[in-house]
């Protein structure tokens, strides 16, 4: 049973779905892996938070406010709603239907873009400093890490939108617009988390 | 204060919009399988917890804030 | 062995792509698993070589009580960069990075692991790390010890801040690592090679990689929010804004408990290989040892809290994790008894791997006894940072570590290079090493119990004595590894031709040519039982069943 023993183009030139379907196999593996790692580095910071949180005499320090809370829960409709649309787009493009996929995927970077304009707003208006107090320091490092990814995942998007109107992607061929939309999701099942432990708990 | 009930609806509504859309996929795909599948399912369903969440906080039901009153 | 009985799992591999021409692609940037490998084993060498004489400088300032051959800023220097460089920048990376991308692709029979560019691009963290944290020698260099505890730490000027990014950077390489062997693992074994068929170094690997993947991030955060405290005054470990410096000890050990694992459990999977080769018997217990290897990596991570009995803990959390850290010897006392049991009525080979091999099950015995001592918590109370502690993790890291790694070194090398080392010399160096490591690392337990604390540039002149052995015997022991460096020397020049199998062993990377081609596996070879049962047939199929098991050498 001699499979491969061709010599074929690695990575360039012409890749038969068996093979694709192959590598497919591999990065989902591999992207799947690569969530569950940053989900531990989230973890750490929040053990940090909630460590340092139960250490303090009072919640939160004196001369320090909490963010307003309702904002902050538009804030993160906006953020969900985004990845309602990223689901949508997934939808239509398996359902061939490029145009859908398109314009979808835009909503969702205008979204996602709202997002962190609403996190600017956030940082530039909380009463708390990111060297004042044990909560700023928790704060800005998990939301400012959660606002980083949100930036890398709002330009994944863009990259893979450009790759999708240059023809690169298909129905049957397009992991690397799965990989966007799992990172999207990723990225908003992190401030379900982050919402809640610093808005309402 | 106005803001605040400002806020409080539109994210009351919102979370109740993005929540029905989430759980009407989540009942389309239930019985799907295979493994993107279910990481997307997964991932749908934490984020009907966090609409949850967020039309709680518009009922104000849940969260602490200086600006909004109980 | 019938075709019907076969379970075709996936097949195997990345089409045989074509050979790479330019000497930047085939040395330089080659994504060839087995060129990354011999690249990070040289840099990892060199960095443990280089932290050799950081160690060798502590000795000799211990010479004497007071000596003033270092200052006490620079024998903290020298502590800090030997620990660093041996955990981030020797050990892990030689085992991980080095045995285990060189050696599990071919035992799996895939013809390279699951992501070659990032394979590539995870050595390429290495040298840049290994350059940023060089230079902080020349800006200020950390000196809070390889743990850097603030505050301590955040008091010693811009040292921290290359410490934490070059270990940040190196461990997105081992991060990276752990992911593409973990998919490797998971996804490109041969057909018929289920789990229970996977060589033992396979297993070890692949826990280590679940260990690295998960571990390191945390270390990240660790680093991240030292790096954040001294450059932008984050409060995490200021107690005057709210912080504590428990948090960070909680945060490092959270990942460098498992750490030490992943330098030890690919050892324990090497340690399964050579027994059975040289004792000529099958493996007592695979499962056993699988196993063991799965249940180590998962208590890995509930034991981290046995480094910081002295810090202000209360009983309700040293209590648990004492009674975890017990327990944690139980797997590995399964497997040392398990090596024995395969050694039990053998006629063992006395070759260098072989003779390291049990130099290793010695040691790192000894090490682990220390280690289930250290666990009581009042035991620690008493010998918590003092040389009976610094005895206990040379004996498990390097009566351990070091010991099985010389033992992959000379065991692999002959598939590496297609040359034989000098038994002459392995067995000198050998017993040098088995010998000198003992009467450096022995005393140190007794010097310990008489109450001399670790990391000291100064100490009670009571210890004199016993210092200067240690001292000597360490001097001695630094010398004995230019045997090894010779040997590989001279092997290349003058070594015998090795052959594809020359011990005789029966893994899949032994059924290829010394050195393998670069794309591994002609065929795909198919895979029907584990490879440990020796006096039956190879179970592969052909040509992978028609190499000769009778050694050679």
């Amino acid at each position: 049973m001699a499979v491969h023993s061709e010599a074929l183009a690695y990575g360039h030139g012409v890749v038969t779905d068996e093979e694709y379907a192959e590598q497919r196999d591999l990065r989902f593996l591999g992207f799947l892996l690569f969530l569950f790692t940053d989900s531990i580095f989230f973890t750490a910071y929040i053990f940090a938070y909630l460590y340092l949180r139960n250490a303090a005499p009072v919640w939160p320090p004196i001369g320090v406010e909490r963010p307003d809370v309702n904002l902050g829960a538009v804030n993160a409709i906006v953020l969900f709603g985004s990845g309602i649309t990223a689901h949508y787009a997934m939808h239509r493009l398996k359902e061939n239907k490029l145009f859908g996929y398109i314009w979808f995927t835009i909503a969702t970077i205008i979204l996602g873009a709202a997002f962190l304009g609403g996190q600017v707003y956030e940082y530039t208006h909380i009463k708390a400093t990111w060297s004042g107090s044990t909560f700023g320091a928790s704060f800005f490092t998990l939301t400012g890490l959660h606002g980083f990814h949100v930036l890398v995942g709002v330009v994944y998007l863009i990259v893979t939108l450009a790759q999708t109107l240059a023809g690169k992607y298909s129905p049957s061929r397009h992991f690397g617009l799965t990989a966007a939309t799992l990172y999207w999701h990723f990225v908003d099942v992190i401030w379900v988390a982050l919402f809640f432990l610093f808005y309402i708990y | 204060m106005q803001t605040a009930y400002v806020a409080d609806a539109i994210g009351a509504v919102g979370a109740i919009i993005v929540g029905f859309f989430a759980l009407r996929f989540l009942r389309k795909e239930w019985g799907l399988k295979g493994a993107d599948v279910t990481v997307t399912k997964v991932m749908l369903t934490l984020l009907v917890i966090g609409c949850a969440e967020a039309l709680l906080v518009g009922l104000r039901i849940l969260g602490q804030t200086p600006l909004s009153t109980r | 062995m019938t075709t019907d009985t076969i379970q075709i799992l996936r097949p195997a591999g990345a089409p045989i792509h074509p050979a790479p021409e330019s000497f930047v692609k085939k040395y330089v940037f080659s994504i060839d698993h087995k060129v990354i490998g011999i690249q990070y084993f040289i840099t990892a060498g060199l960095m443990m070589l280089l932290s050799g004489l950081f160690a060798e400088a502590i000795r000799i300032q211990l010479l004497q009580p007071h000596n003033t051959f270092l200052t006490a800023q620079q024998f903290d220097e020298a502590f800090t960069f030997h620990g660093t460089l041996m955990v981030w920048f020797g050990a892990i990376p030689m085992i991980t990075g080095g045995f285990g991308n060189f050696a599990m692709p071919l035992q799996i029979g895939a013809r390279d692991v699951a992501f070659p560019w990032l394979n590539m691009f995870s050595f390429w963290t290495f040298p840049p790390a290994v350059l940023i944290l060089l230079s902080s020698l020349a800006f200020g260099a950390p000196n809070a010890g390889w743990t850097e505890y603030p505050p301590v730490s955040l008091q010693a000027g811009v040292g921290i801040v290359f410490w934490t990014v070059a270990i940040f950077t190196v461990g997105i390489g081992a991060t990276l690592t752990g992911l593409n062997f973990l998919t490797t693992i998971i996804k490109m074994r041969a057909p018929g090679m289920t789990f229970t068929r996977m060589p033992l170094f396979v297993w070890a690997t692949g826990v280590t990689s679940f260990l690295s993947l998960v571990a390191t991030t945390a270390l990240a955060s660790a680093l991240g929010s030292l790096f954040l405290s001294h450059v932008f005054n984050v409060p995490f470990y200021d107690p005057a804004r709210g912080g504590t410096v428990v948090l960070f000890q909680h945060m490092f050990w959270f990942y460098s408990h498992p750490a030490v694992y992943i330098m030890i459990l690919p050892i324990f999977g090497v340690v399964s290989e050579i027994i059975p080769t040289f004792a000529r018997k099958p493996i007592f217990g695979y499962k056993l040892i699988a196993y063991s290897s799965v249940s180590i990596g998962l208590l890995s991570f509930m034991v981290w809290a046995h480094h910081m009995f002295t810090s202000g803990l209360g009983p309700w959390v040293t209590l648990p994790f004492m009674i975890l850290t017990m327990l944690i010897a139980v797997p590995t006392g399964v497997k040392i008894f398990s090596w024995v049991a395969t050694l039990f009525g053998s006629r063992m080979r006395l070759t260098t791997p072989m003779l390291f091999t049990l130099g290793f099950l010695s040691t790192f015995t000894l090490g682990g006894i220390t280690g289930v001592m250290l666990a009581s918590v009042p035991v620690d109370w008493h010998e918590h940072a003092t040389y009976f502690l610094v005895a206990h993790i040379h004996y498990v890291l390097f009566g351990g570590t070091v010991m099985g790694a010389l033992g992959a070194i000379y065991y692999w090398w002959p598939k590496v290079t297609g040359r034989m080392m000098s038994e002459t010399l392995g067995k000198w160096h050998f017993w040098l090493t088995f010998i000198l490591f003992n009467t450096t690392f022995l005393p140190m337990h007794f010097v310990g119990l008489l109450g001399m604390p670790r990391r000291v540039a100064y100490y009670d002149p009571a210890f004199q004595g016993l210092n200067v052995f240690i001292s000597i015997s360490a001097f001695c022991l630094g010398v004995s590894f230019l045997l090894l460096i010779v040997n590989m020397f001279w092997s290349k020049r003058s070594g015998p031709v090795a052959g594809p199998n020359p011990w005789g062993a029966r893994t899949l990377e032994w059924m290829i040519p010394s050195p393998p081609p670069y794309y591994n596996f002609r065929e795909v070879p198919e895979v029907y039982a584990h490879p440990y049962s020796y006096g039956e047939p190879l179970p592969y199929s052909a040509p992978y069943n028609q190499v000769s098991t009778t050694p050679t050498y």
